[in-house]
């Protein structure tokens, strides 16, 4: 089945975290598996943004930073961009009563891909299960 | 059709083709052109090993010229232990880079993606 990684999830896999090695375990598999995987742009967008706090905190260098989005795009995923998509996720985050719409793009990604959301993110990984989304908690 | 033995350094066009993931004919046309180097002993032609690992031959290999079933699997396999072995590479560098991350942090992992997601999203 397709996957759709949301950022928390590439994240841990970057950067060390107590769900580190769980995260490292999934990706192998993926990746050795060749599983497809599918994603919106607002990954690279949030996985970026959260690599700068991670410098700027101090807890990673820049050159770290850089790694990452160099390792980042060798990752063989298909980027989801479409009008549909973002019409989906907004339907998503209105019938979840969500004001803002990040999570429901990811979600959007795996309802109209008909694949499974992968995250580390409980809020996420709930509202998906409310919305009938395949998703899988990462802990 | 038996090979006749060739020149010291020299392989039959057959080897050659199965190298350079060619057909016997483009070899033969190469060999024709002047882009192989080799020699032609009664009926059968040599290559020079050697010209094997010129540039033109090294890096022009194109899978999708192939005709041959064969040649087309071979492509594929070819490309799919490439892609193996990037993928295997990827893994091990971002490892070793969380875990030398992890060594200047001292152990200290503690750290929530998730948290850090909320708060970016939180500062837009």
């Amino acid at each position: 089945m397709a996957v759709c990684p949301d950022a928390s999830f590439v994240l841990a896999w970057f950067v060390p975290t107590s769900a580190s090695q769980a995260a490292s375990d999934i990706w192998r598999q993926l990746l050795r598996r060749s599983e497809p995987l599918i994603a919106p742009p607002l990954l690279y967008a949030e996985v970026t943004s959260v690599l700068r706090r991670y410098a700027a905190s101090g807890a990673i260098t820049g050159a770290d930073t850089l790694a990452a989005i160099r390792h980042l795009f060798r990752i063989p995923i298909a980027v989801s961009h479409s009008q549909s998509l973002y019409e989906r996720a907004l339907e998503l985050a209105e019938r979840l009563g969500q004001s803002r719409a990040y999570d429901s793009q990811y979600m959007a990604v795996a309802d109209l891909e008909g694949c499974a959301l992968f995250t580390l993110d409980q809020g996420l990984y709930n509202s998906a299960q409310r919305m009938g989304i395949t998703a899988r908690l990462i802990a | 059709m038996s090979e006749t033995a060739g020149p010291e350094g020299a392989i039959s066009v057959a080897e050659a083709a199965r190298r350079m993931r060619r057909s016997i004919e483009q070899v033969r046309r190469y060999l024709r052109e002047g882009k192989l180097k080799g020699e032609r002993i009664g009926q059968q032609w040599f290559v020079d090993e050697a010209s094997l690992g010129e540039p033109v031959f090294r890096y022009k290999r194109s899978p999708a010229r192939s005709t041959g079933q064969v040649r087309e699997v071979a492509a594929i396999m070819d490309s799919e232990a490439i892609a193996k072995s990037r993928i295997e590479t990827l893994i091990r560098e971002v490892e070793a880079s969380r875990e030398e991350m992890g060594r200047r942090l001292g152990g200290n992992v503690d750290i929530s993606v998730v948290e850090m997601l909320q708060a970016d999203r939180d500062e837009r």
